[in-house]
């Protein structure tokens, strides 16, 4: 791996090429949906049951609500109605905080090491299975509308009867004008705001389909990922509006260190940040139409709505910009659950320890199917009417290298009380007790009278690491 | 570019420390800020108070961009006007820039395996400092002309025939690196580099 040959020098510059030829002709294949037999006696016996949109947005840290206050101007308005008429879950995590494997995890409901997207360059597996196939065979209509960004050429996804997405600028996307492969056809999409096209191409899909069937319907954002570009009215919205405060470590050209520079946010921490905040907003609105839509609906009082995001984000905390790292805010993630039927005391948190991998498994269990034995996750279904705080004792976080991001390989182990990191080279553990140092900036490992917790810790973690797989 | 230019008139027996002392002052300045930002950042109680935490890490992080970036727009014109030829002019332009990439490929030893961390050096923020060097010193050799010639010596075309080129297009490329859209294209083109030599670097 070390020595590169003639061959791997010369295959660089083929591949180099080759990028040059792919951005001049776009994609030519994958993105179409296909649809799965359904059997029609589970499809018989699920006609009740309940219908689901799950919003998945981009680098969306969790206290990056209106209701916790951490931001002091920041407006959610829409997304803390779905906390006040559902529930919070107040320890979310995802397995992976990065864009690709997440979202994998998402739709998969198993870890990296297991669906095999370990950063944003290992290709998605087409046979990977997903939520969607299990649920269209018990006669649901499924649809995934946004952004896939994962590796490999764009496949077909089974399971669905719409697949929408983009994948310019390496599927990242773009915030205006994004040109869409809707159902595997390229499609301009001149004088867009992607959160806004999106919204309304769920908005028809969702128009679209028999009342009477149960839905699924994956709206996936870019925002508010980098760039960081707020919808043009929003633009500015926060100038003078007190925002959470630069972090004592964090300084305002940390943007343009170099374990930052590579997340595309160079620029005076500050600006970014609000224009984050305003770009936030607007996705916020967005979400606003899918409630009232859903609020007006047949199955208003039947339709599961969840909010969650594919990793967190750091605005400072320890000098970061960015997210990968096993810290609370690079891993947490908001997510909020809406089911006027199925909740009985809606506006609650749950503090049970949940996962992205959690995703599928709780789908299925809503809608009553079995779980498929590839899934690692656990149903919260059952946190929705009691929480558990022992549900789960201690969760599992990996990250894998992904050149150029200055962050080493890691496995880490996080509890109600304690993140135990372990690097696979450049960097010694760290510990950190998340009750009394939330943020993450007091590394206990090495201090005396930690060494019982720390070899506790390490030997749940190598249990962990080998469950993962 | 070398034909078309020496038949500048150069001071005789050029001093090499004394000719070479811009480039050094830029790399020195380089390597110094780098060594503050790496002993600075992530401990504000280092320096007593945030506030001072916080401007020093700006200055520093904002100061290294200049020899970064710019050097050759005194390096060059300095150097070449001490007696130094045009290669000699060329490495001591560049040489912040060069520094620039090889500080952050030993950084990147830390994440990366060797090769890798070598490979490092191709990103877009090393080809943007060494285009915008290029630019610079395309400027700087036009005001070395003019120094030693007067506008009359601004006058003939080879000088701008080549001149401006070189400068066209070392400023294209920084555009290219960090500017267009961020960077982002350049970056791309990087990581595809990457993927085809380390696959996914797993």
């Amino acid at each position: 791996m070390n020595e590169l040959t003639r061959r791997q020098v010369l295959a660089g510059a083929a591949g180099a090429g080759a990028t040059l030829g792919l951005a001049a002709c776009g994609p030519t294949a994958g993105g179409q949906p296909i649809e799965v037999p359904v059997d029609a006696t589970l499809a018989t016996a699920h006609t009740d049951s309940p219908s689901f949109i799950v919003i998945l947005s981009d680098d969306h840290r969790a206290d990056h609500l209106e209701l916790t206050g951490v931001a002091p101007g920041l407006r959610t308005p829409n997304l803390d109605r779905i906390a006040a008429e559902g529930v919070r879950f107040t320890d979310s995590t995802v397995t992976t905080a990065l864009c690709s494997p997440s979202r994998a995890s998402f739709v998969t409901g198993e870890y990296a090491s297991r669906h095999g997207v370990v950063n944003n360059m290992t290709d998605w597996n087409p046979d990977n299975p997903t939520f969607f196939e299990s649920l269209a065979a018990a006669g649901y209509r499924c649809g995934y509308i946004g952004k896939w960004h994962m590796p490999g050429s764009l496949p077909d996804l089974r399971g669905v009867d719409t697949f929408i997405t983009f994948t310019v600028d390496e599927g990242q996307g773009v915030y205006f004008d994004c040109p869409l492969v809707i159902n595997g056809v390229d499609t301009p999409r001149p004088g867009t705001y992607v959160s806004t096209d999106l919204t309304d191409l769920a908005l028809e899909w969702l128009a679209a389909g028999d009342p009477e069937q149960p839905t699924c319907l994956v709206l996936a954002h870019k925002a508010v990922h980098q760039p960081f570009l707020p919808p043009t009215d929003l633009a500015g919205v926060y100038d003078g509006v007190p925002l959470m405060p630069t972090p004592s470590e964090g300084f305002t050209w940390e943007t343009l260190l170099e374990r930052n520079v590579w997340e595309g946010t160079a620029g005076r921490l500050e600006d970014v940040y609000q224009r984050y905040c305003e770009t936030l907003l607007g996705l916020d609105r967005e979400i606003g139409r899918i409630l009232d839509y859903v609020d007006a609906s047949p199955r208003a009082q039947d339709t599961v709505v969840v909010y969650t995001s594919d990793n967190g984000y750091s605005w400072g905390e320890q000098t970061l910009t960015g997210k990968r790292w096993a810290y609370d805010v690079s891993a947490d993630v908001p997510l909020l659950v809406r089911w006027p039927s199925g909740i009985v005391d809606p506006g609650t948190e749950r503090a049970a320890p949940v996962l992205n991998i959690d995703l599928a498994p709780s789908l299925l269990d809503m809608a009553g199917l079995p779980i498929p034995g590839t899934i690692q996750g656990r149903s919260w279904a059952p946190l929705l009417a009691a929480d558990d705080e022992q549900w789960r004792p201690a969760v599992y976080y990996e990250y894998f290298a992904d050149y150029p991001y200055q962050v080493p390989p890691n496995q880490a182990i996080r509890t109600p009380e304690w993140l135990y990191i372990e690097y696979d080279r450049g960097l010694p553990p760290e510990l950190y007790a998340r009750v009394d140092d939330s943020d993450q900036r007091n590394n206990l490992y090495g201090d005396p009278g930690t060494e019982v917790i720390v070899g506790e810790l390490s030997a749940a973690l190598a249990q962990l690491r080998v469950e993962a797989r | 570019m070398t034909a078309v230019m020496q038949d500048v008139g150069t001071p005789a027996r050029p001093r090499p420390f004394h000719v070479g002392v811009p480039a050094l002052i830029s790399v020195a300045t380089i390597i110094v800020l780098t060594l503050v930002i790496t002993w600075g950042w992530g401990q504000p109680e280092r320096f007593g108070s945030d506030g001072i935490y916080r401007a020093v890490m700006n200055v520093a992080v904002l100061a290294r961009l200049g020899p970064v970036y710019l050097a050759a727009l005194v390096v060059w014109p300095v150097m070449r006007l001490r007696g130094a030829s045009m290669p000699w002019a060329a490495v001591g332009a560049l040489s912040s820039a060069i520094t620039f990439g090889i500080i952050g490929a030993i950084g990147s030893l830390t994440y990366f395996p060797p090769a890798q961390a070598a490979y490092y050096v191709l990103n877009p923020m090393v080809v943007a400092a060494v285009g915008s060097q290029v630019g610079c010193s395309a400027i700087g050799e036009v005001y070395v002309r003019w120094r030693r010639g007067g506008l009359a010596a601004l006058g003939t075309w080879r000088l701008w025939a080549v001149a401006v080129p070189i400068g066209v297009a070392g400023f294209t490329l920084m555009y290219v690196g960090v500017i267009w859209d961020g960077g982002s294209h350049w970056f791309y083109l990087w990581i595809r580099g990457f993927m085809a030599l380390f696959g996914t670097g797993q």
